[in-house]
């Protein structure tokens, strides 16, 4: 047994004219890094949300290591949103002891070596922290868990190129090597070194789903030039 | 792991809720101090008064300051209970809140048990607070050479005929009519923080201004549960009017109805409505 995500039939409609994810059918191994990639509006956020249990799937189901998503799933799934989720008022030290709580698999010794190669004091406040470096500790949280499945949601977007490079660093360091990761975004050209597999999205429909040495022996063409030619206006 | 959900539910709100209660403590203080003013001491004691001083005049406008805070503080509490409801559920903070490895029973349990527990402690608080201010003005109007000794003695006796009027319109001593109060003085504020939790779930169910519309729906919750309230308390009293013999057994009678019948439709409504919150988060989350 080699698959990790089972998705069959996954639909998400909002209302009749709105349909985010459109009848999806996807098996995903284990140990792999797959970039979940897609034009904007193209359902890559509402199918990492059912992934995760955030959203009631209109139709379908998705079976993650053999469980249905629920309680037992969301203790082997490490979840990245893309935006902000913790309290601003709390101290970091706070939020390790929460997750030193809720998750048997978070590694607190981990994430405060990561916090120290950082300079951050776990006394510090979350709110006072630069953006970035809130999506750094929310990064480091995710990553010191030993979790089956890490999703993670536009982990680069809205930061500068040498933070991209430290996220990228610290998701190919620190993920367990048996686990897969699923990265959306559409920053292309930052992780294509770092993927094995790409999820191709568009209109909530599947569009490709391949390995990235595929595509370079296919089509002779990089992932980023294969999905500026598959997605051309 | 419900221990711990309620944990850290009580690590992020103590601070919040013991400033209310600090600052329930200090206008209750000075509520205490306005009394000592010389209207106060005048009033029935017989004391000399010559005309309202500026002391008065600040013992009028602390006691004025103090009612307009213990409201504050009383729905105060309420609406900080049901603003970090909706934030940790609903909010960017419900993606850390609905991807915990937890029921969501015990989500929602947890948050019950710690905004109701609040609400007690508040409301004892508010109780204490009220006392406080009665004795301080009471003392500030007993007669020159009356003590509170000289009031307990006087009052010792007629407890038993207190007693024996609450047996006739209550149809229980005082002791059980206050214990029926504790009682309902400890259900009550869980049950009102169950149907608020509802009204935001509800509100989750509409596509656009969600918090909006869990304020048409907690309106609209108050406006049933009154109408049911008045209906059925129509219908218990016209009852009770053909069976009781006197005045008092009328008063009495429509007092406990108006009581155990309000009780019994706020548990109902709180059991409906937490049945509410629980499909809402499990079957139609719909995070933005």
């Amino acid at each position: 047994m080699n698959e990790l995500v089972e998705i069959v039939g996954l639909t998400k409609a909002y209302d009749a004219k709105h349909v985010a994810v459109n009848n999806i059918t996807l098996t995903l191994p284990k140990g792999k890094i797959i970039g979940l990639l897609g034009p904007n509006g193209s359902g890559k956020t509402t199918l990492i949300k059912m992934l995760n249990g955030l959203l009631t799937p209109t139709q379908g189901s998705i079976m993650i290591n053999g469980r249905y998503v629920g309680v037992e799933s969301k203790a082997h799934v490490a979840y990245l949103p893309d935006r902000t989720y913790l309290s601003g008022g709390q101290k970091i030290r706070e939020i390790l002891d929460f997750f030193v709580d809720f998750y048997a698999d978070f590694s607190r010794d981990k994430a405060e070596e990561m916090l120290r190669s950082l300079n951050i004091d776990p006394e510090t406040k979350l709110k006072t922290l630069s953006k970035g470096n809130k999506e750094k500790v929310q990064l480091i949280l995710v990553m010191s868990r030993n979790a089956e499945l890490y999703v993670l949601d536009e982990p680069i977007a809205g930061v500068d190129p040498a933070a991209r490079d430290y996220i990228l660093r610290t998701i190919i360091n620190n993920y367990n090597p048996d686990a897969t990761v699923i990265i959306s975004t559409h920053l292309i050209g930052d992780i294509e070194q770092v993927l094995d597999e790409v999820i191709f999205m568009r209109y909530g429909h599947l569009v490709l789903y391949t390995s990235v040495d595929n595509i370079r022996e296919q089509h002779g063409k990089s992932v980023d030039a294969y999905f500026r030619e598959v997605f051309a206006c | 792991m419900l221990g711990k959900l309620w944990k850290h539910e009580w690590k992020s709100t103590w601070r919040v809720c013991c400033m209310m209660l600090l600052g329930l403590a200090l206008i209750t203080l000075f509520g205490w101090i306005s009394f000592q003013a010389p209207l106060w001491q005048s009033a029935v004691s017989g004391r000399s008064y010559n005309g309202p001083s500026v002391w008065d005049l600040l013992s009028f406008g602390t006691l004025f300051m103090y009612i307009i805070m213990l409201v504050g503080i009383n729905y105060g509490v309420f609406i900080y209970m049901g603003v970090r409801f909706y934030k940790t559920m609903y909010t960017d903070e419900g993606y850390l809140t609905h991807t915990l490895p937890v029921s969501k029973h015990q989500i929602l349990v947890s948050k019950i048990l710690n905004s109701g527990l609040w609400s007690v402690l508040m409301e004892v608080g508010i109780f204490l607070s009220v006392m406080a201010l009665m004795f301080s003005m009471i003392g500030a109007m007993l007669p020159e050479g009356y003590t509170w000794a000289d009031v307990w003695r006087e009052i010792g006796p007629e407890m038993d005929f207190v007693d024996e009027m609450f047996l006739e319109i209550f149809g229980m001593r005082v002791s059980g009519y206050f214990g029926r109060m504790i009682v309902m003085g400890l259900i009550s504020p869980f049950c009102s923080m169950i149907i608020l939790f509802g009204a935001i779930s509800i509100g989750q169910l509409f596509t656009k201004h969600r918090v909006l519309m869990a304020i048409v729906s907690y309106v609209g919750i108050m406006i049933v549960t009154s109408t049911v309230t008045s209906i059925v308390q129509s219908a218990f009293s016209l009852g009770q009017m053909a069976s009781f013999v006197d005045d008092n057994q009328l008063v009495g009678g429509y007092v406990n109805t108006t009581i155990l019948l309000s009780l019994g439709i706020s548990i109902t409504e709180a059991v409906i409505l937490y049945f509410v919150c629980h499909y809402v988060t499990s079957k139609k989350l719909n995070m933005e």
